[in-house]
């Protein structure tokens, strides 16, 4: 059972979040601003945490901060619209995802489910998200067992997209991983090898579906994969 | 006062000391004429510009050699005393005229520079009451968002966790999505009308920002079919994605409150020479006829408009359009149905 921790300063929105949570089989602790989530976040050692980035007091950034000094929980950003500096910024501080409120439960439930997966430990030279495989031992890519022809660019954005499926990942997250030298603006040729990265994937499963002002996402169309 | 008037003034004022001084001077002798005249130029000095005072001086100087100096009524001087004397009177007339002129010079550019101290002051000062209410209007704006936008969500989120099939709770999502809506519509309206709104532009594909614009519609824009031509071949643009996504998300919203279930919708791109238009053309009723403007007024309802709209959802699109140095115009299409444009100043790359 995973254990969820809601830092939040809406006394509803918790007592809400904590029914839907626990209708999911959840357990669930929660707090009203910054200081006391980590204390919570420290002595119940949750396995994912909810965070309301308008806190009072110490803010949400600064909750996630000192909450990053210690632990790596995965940590779901609730924000409302036209916040995208921000969210960006909580992205990256070591936030995993955000939802915009008002958001759905299904949306959430979701979004929770994929940032935990993250954590399982790696040991395996494959990633598989839906119909696509990543071989990182050979640098392969295939797509409904068809082999893709991709440039060396392409892989490693194809890589870190995939290693975040179902996750948004930002602009200077992808562009600090695929050209870590490269100092000049690197937007316009990101954009131009998403496009490719796209022709190639073409409609088969999976979509790489951009975020606005944040970054982009690997969405997997086929949910039951 | 004029060069003119203060050397008319000077002549005049020398006029009246000398006749005094010529009425005075069996009782004082010539010397208290000298320093009579002194004065006079001391005065001139505080008030009047170094031309004319200098000249008064060099005057002065001549009518006292000329009128008290003896022998009288020549320039001639007699005893080396008064050579002396004369010699003296020249060189302290004309640096005292100096003198005063150039304290008062100072002084006024001191005062100038005071003012304009003070003018700057005074700018920065209003700079930082500007800069102080927007920071105080948006931390407002966020505020009032966030607790318009939180029991809302509680409501969503509470719904979700009803039976879907309950038609009471069909009747409140529906509520809550319009109320949603408009809450949404009026802190956009807010934010268009205080130029909160400042376009961040990036490249991006076009695809992405009709994806964008198109995602959140889902529910409306499934009841009819959405044709998107021109679109796939544009090369990188550089524009703000997610302003023109919300432009063109309220015009398609638009555009599904008014054409009948089950007709086409039509989204062209093109690109001009530095500018990339955007038609959306519907197959309803069209734009009541003289009104095409009008629409997008604040709070414009047409005749006949079906509920739902906010009467926002087009001035919002406007005020985004134009935040980016764009435009959105209307008008009804010869064929039938309401057709928009939207026009926004792009960057491009020709290659690729």
């Amino acid at each position: 059972m995973s254990k969820a921790l809601i830092i939040d300063d809406e006394q509803q929105m918790r007592r809400l979040l904590r029914m839907v949570l626990e209708s999911r089989g959840y357990e669930v602790c929660d707090a009203d601003e910054g200081q006391r989530g980590l204390q919570e976040a420290a002595f119940h050692r949750p396995d994912v945490v909810l965070l309301d980035l308008g806190l009072p007091g110490m803010g949400g950034i600064e909750t996630l901060k000192r909450l990053r000094e210690w632990s790596d929980v995965p940590v779901l950003i609730l924000s409302v619209r036209n916040q995208e500096a921000i969210k960006v910024e909580a992205l990256e501080n070591g936030a995993d995802d955000y939802v915009t409120k008002p958001f759905g439960s299904a949306e959430l439930l979701a979004r929770l489910e994929v940032i935990q997966r993250r954590r399982a430990p790696r040991q395996s030279p494959e990633i598989v998200t839906g119909p696509l495989k990543l071989d990182l031992l050979h640098h392969e890519a295939r797509l409904e067992e068809e082999l893709l022809k991709l440039t060396p660019t392409e892989f490693s954005l194809l890589k870190i997209l995939t290693e975040h499926a179902g996750r948004v990942v930002t602009q200077n997250q992808i562009t600090h991983q695929v050209w870590p030298s490269q100092n000049s603006d690197p937007a316009e040729g990101l954009r131009v090898h998403i496009n490719h990265l796209r022709k190639k994937l073409g409609t088969r499963g999976v979509r790489i579906v951009n975020e606005p002002g944040i970054g982009y996402r690997l969405e997997n169309q086929d949910p039951t994969a | 006062m004029s060069v003119e008037a203060q050397l008319g003034l000077g002549a005049a004022l020398l006029f009246v000391l000398a006749s005094a001084c010529w009425g005075l001077l069996p009782y004082t002798g010539h010397m208290f004429a000298a320093l009579v005249f002194l004065l006079a130029v001391v005065i001139a000095g505080t008030h009047w510009d170094r031309g004319p005072v200098l000249a008064i001086a060099v005057i002065c100087a001549l009518v006292w050699n000329f009128l008290f100096i003896p022998p009288q009524f020549t320039f001639h001087i007699e005893k080396p005393a008064d050579v002396v004397m004369f010699g003296l009177f020249f060189v302290v007339a004309l640096s005292m005229g100096h003198l005063t002129t150039r304290l008062r010079e100072r002084e006024a550019t001191l005062e100038k520079h005071h003012l304009e101290r003070e003018n700057l002051l005074s700018e920065k000062h209003r700079a930082e009451m500007a800069a102080e209410a927007e920071r105080l209007h948006r931390t407002l704006l966020d505020s009032i968002s966030h607790e318009l936008k939180t029991p809302i969500t509680i409501i969503r989120t509470a719904l979700d966790g009803m039976d879907a099939g309950n038609p009471y709770a069909v009747e409140i999502d529906t509520a809550t999505r319009r109320l949603q809506r408009i809450v949404e519509n009026l802190l956009e309206i807010t934010r268009v009308e205080s130029d909160a709104v400042k376009p961040a532009p990036d490249w991006c594909e076009i695809g992405d920002a009709l994806d964008t614009a198109m995602t959140p519609l889902k529910r409306e824009l499934s009841q009819h079919t959405v044709d998107i031509t021109g679109a796939e071949n544009l090369p990188l643009l550089k524009l703000d994605s997610r302003l023109l996504a919300q432009s063109l998300a309220n015009v398609l919203h638009n555009a599904t409150l008014h054409a009948p279930a089950g007709t086409h919708i039509g989204i062209h791109a093109a690109l001009g020479a530095r500018e990339l238009e955007l038609r959306v053309r519907d197959h309803g009723p069209g734009l009541p006829r003289g009104l095409e403007e009008r629409v997008f007024e604040k709070f414009f309802r047409a005749p006949g408009t079906p509920v739902g709209g906010t009467g926002l959802g087009l001035a919002i699109s406007r005020g985004l359009m134009r935040a980016m140095k764009g435009d959105i115009t209307a008008r009804n299409h010869p064929d039938g149905g309401a057709e928009f444009t939207l026009t926004l100043p792009v960057q491009y790359r020709k290659a690729n």
